[in-house]
């Protein structure tokens, strides 16, 4: 069986094979994996690869799974599956590019009214989640189009609490 | 117990072994909360939001009443630093297990203590030291003290209300968000400001003094290494300790002690510059969250100390009494993302696994199945290695990382086991801006790609129908509760 899977920003592909009740050999044209494994728990796999054993902890997150090896999480998806949670976007990008809360927050202070020029980088909006403040910057230069919250309402990640046009127009065909 | 999580699970056990029956308070989001199921009674506070329930004072003194409590412990964080709930158990004739609140009210305002401590001879950091709300002021002060400067909530702690500043054009809003901060976390968002050293290292003196005047420290420990200036590894000795700068900083910590008129146990916070020059920066007038490692170096019980000084029983030991062993390291496990820039996690435990073994201590507010609330802070656990030296605490703290399995939320599990392992570590290097020095845009390396992969197929070739709830081949929304399957039963 083929399995194409995507790891972070990465796509490996393995031609699987089954070997007796506890085995299984995973092939590509980079590597061949002789694997012999006991499934510990729901969560729990022992895994002995190639002779080396080692103990791996899953769990479903979202669309992905979250495996954890030797304290390291790893982020992994079938590539055949849909994403449903990406918004039209391929990948997470090191700077947002909506103002949006990284996680279920409150919103503190709004820093900008509509109509005000923003620079990128610029403070837009302040907002909190575990006793910790967390302020949201622009993304780009550009101009605020609409404020979609008000101070102390609950905000989803997602949600776009503060729209600004972008003054250049090359990012905006992205 | 006017506290939840790690911390009132932790001072509930010394009160079982001592035979003090307990008494938990909890809020809405804290009904199935460790301290909960493992107190004598426990009595319902109200909504979630704090000032509902850990922060209301009147309904603590109503659940200590109504139980016949005749003590109170604050833990750390929420009641605990503060005097109003102190003096409120003096005037119900409750003991409040701490300092008395006229030593809260006083120590509390960094800008009073500064005072204090100047007055006892101890060397203060260049700053303020009164409290200013005028924005033409702070920022004159600021331009007087030199940037960078670290604007500080008079009330503040733990790091909330704390910015560095290190230029004119970021002040003003700096310190609007420093002050709502402080105003949120502690009802007061006075601020002032304090020259900001460059790579200091945090060294604070553990203290315990009792009603008849006896003063004693228990030794430093190093807190160094802080994100968003909160600590996240502990250790004791400091890597740059010697018995004389030792016996300096003890008689200053226990100088400030005695200077406040100090009763029970609290911590003198010290910056020590690159020279060796150290600061006092603050007493913690409370039991510290990193108070553990100075338990297995010392092998006492601080909290059964604190129930017996609040008791009236004097000290049972003197200075020369108090002897160390070892080396212990703390790590803090937060419900946070460190590959996100240390951003809160929150979110079920799924499943837990812990790691145990000689000279490991984990003392856990958690369990496998636990909705972790947004409310609180996201602190999980802390985990403690002992050992006969540092080489070995920290192998050993890197064996328990890589065994503590915590999923369902992020945790910066992976990130410990990096700064562990790294050289700068290893020598002792451990400034405050060790994080931003060393493990800046940090991930981490993730070389069992492959074997990761495996297990992702293993289990949706083995699980049958379930397993395609943790792979992703059906439900685009898991429960919580979708595992792997039936399989392994």
């Amino acid at each position: 069986m083929q399995y194409r899977l995507k790891t972070g920003e990465k796509a490996i592909s393995f031609r699987a094979e089954r070997k007796g009740d506890h085995g299984i050999a995973l092939v590509n044209d980079n590597c061949h994996f002789d694997i012999e494994y006991s499934v510990i728990s729901g969560h729990q796999l022992h895994l002995v690869i190639n002779g080396t054993p080692l103990n791996a902890y899953l769990t479903r997150d979202g669309d992905a799974t979250t495996v954890i090896i030797r304290g390291i999480p790893y982020s992994i998806q079938d590539a055949d599956i849909p994403d449903t949670r990406a918004r039209g976007k391929k990948g997470a990008q090191a700077i947002p590019q909506d103002i949006t809360p990284p996680m279920p927050a409150v919103v503190v202070r709004i820093l900008v009214s509509v109509g005000d020029g923003v620079k990128q980088g610029q403070s837009v909006i302040v907002v909190e989640s575990m006793k910790m403040e967390t302020t949201l910057s622009a993304p780009s230069d550009g101009i605020v189009r609409a404020v979609n919250v008000a101070a102390g309402d609950k905000v989803m990640p997602g949600r776009i609490l503060v729209d600004i046009d972008r003054d250049d127009a090359v990012s905006k065909e992205e | 117990m006017a506290n939840r999580g790690e911390i009132a699970r932790r001072v509930m056990n010394t009160c079982r072994e001592m035979g003090i029956a307990t008494v938990a308070v909890y809020s809405e989001a804290d009904r199935e909360a460790v301290h909960v199921l493992k107190a004598g009674q426990s009595v319902f506070l109200g909504d979630s939001e704090p000032a509902q329930s850990y922060l209301n004072i009147d309904k603590i003194i109503a659940a200590a009443k109504e139980t016949g409590a005749e003590a109170i412990h604050p833990g750390y964080g929420f009641l605990a630093e503060n005097p109003l709930f102190a003096e409120r158990c003096e005037q119900e004739k409750l003991v409040f297990i701490g300092p008395p609140s006229q030593v809260i009210r006083e120590l509390g305002d960094k800008t009073v203590a500064r005072r204090t401590v100047a007055g006892s001879g101890v060397p203060v950091i260049p700053g303020m030291n009164r409290p200013e709300s005028d924005p033409g002021i702070l920022a004159r002060e600021a331009a007087k003290i030199g940037y960078p400067v670290l604007i500080k909530a008079a009330a503040g702690g733990g790091g909330k209300g704390m910015r560095v500043v290190t230029s004119a054009k970021d002040f003003e809003e700096a310190c609007i968000s420093a002050s709502s901060e402080a105003s949120r976390a502690f009802g007061d968002g006075a601020i002032y400001l304090e020259k900001y050293l460059l790579r200091p290292r945090h060294v604070e003196f553990q203290i315990i003094a009792d009603r008849q005047g006896h003063v004693v420290h228990l030794f430093e420990r190093e807190c160094s290494i802080q994100r968003r200036h909160q600590k996240i590894i502990e250790e004791t000795p400091s890597p740059i300790m010697t018995s004389e700068l030792r016996e300096r900083m003890g008689a200053a910590a226990v100088a400030v002690a005695r200077a406040s008129g100090y009763v029970n146990a609290g911590t003198v916070e010290f910056l020590v510059d690159q020279q060796g020059n150290f600061y006092f920066l603050e007493v913690n007038t409370r039991l510290q969250v990193e108070h553990p490692i100075t338990e297995m170096i010392t092998g006492l019980d601080i909290v059964r100390i604190q129930l017996e000084v609040a008791a009236g029983t004097p000290l049972p030991f003197v200075q020369e009494d108090i002897r160390s062993r070892g080396h212990a390291i703390e790590c803090r496990i937060y419900a946070e993302d460190p590959e996100k820039g240390f951003y809160p996690s929150p979110g079920k435990i799924i499943y837990m696994q812990e790691p145990s073994g000689p000279g490991i201590r984990n003392d856990s507010g958690v369990y496998a199945g636990f909705q972790v609330p947004v409310e609180y802070d996201p602190i999980l656990s802390k985990l403690v290695a002992f050992a006969e030296d540092r080489d070995q605490a920290i192998s050993r703290m890197i064996q328990a990382l890589e065994d503590y399995v915590i999923l369902g939320v992020r945790t910066p599990v992976p990130f410990l086991i990096d700064v562990l392992k790294s050289e700068a570590f290893s020598r002792g290097e451990t400034f405050t801006d060790f994080i931003e020095t060393h493990f800046s845009g940090w991930k981490p390396n993730r070389s069992d790609e492959d074997a990761a992969c495996a297990a992702f197929i293993i289990a949706a070739m083995s699980g049958g129908s379930k397993a395609k709830g943790v792979t992703g081949k059906e439900a685009a929304e898991a429960s919580p509760w979708q595992t792997l399957g039936p399989w392994g039963r």
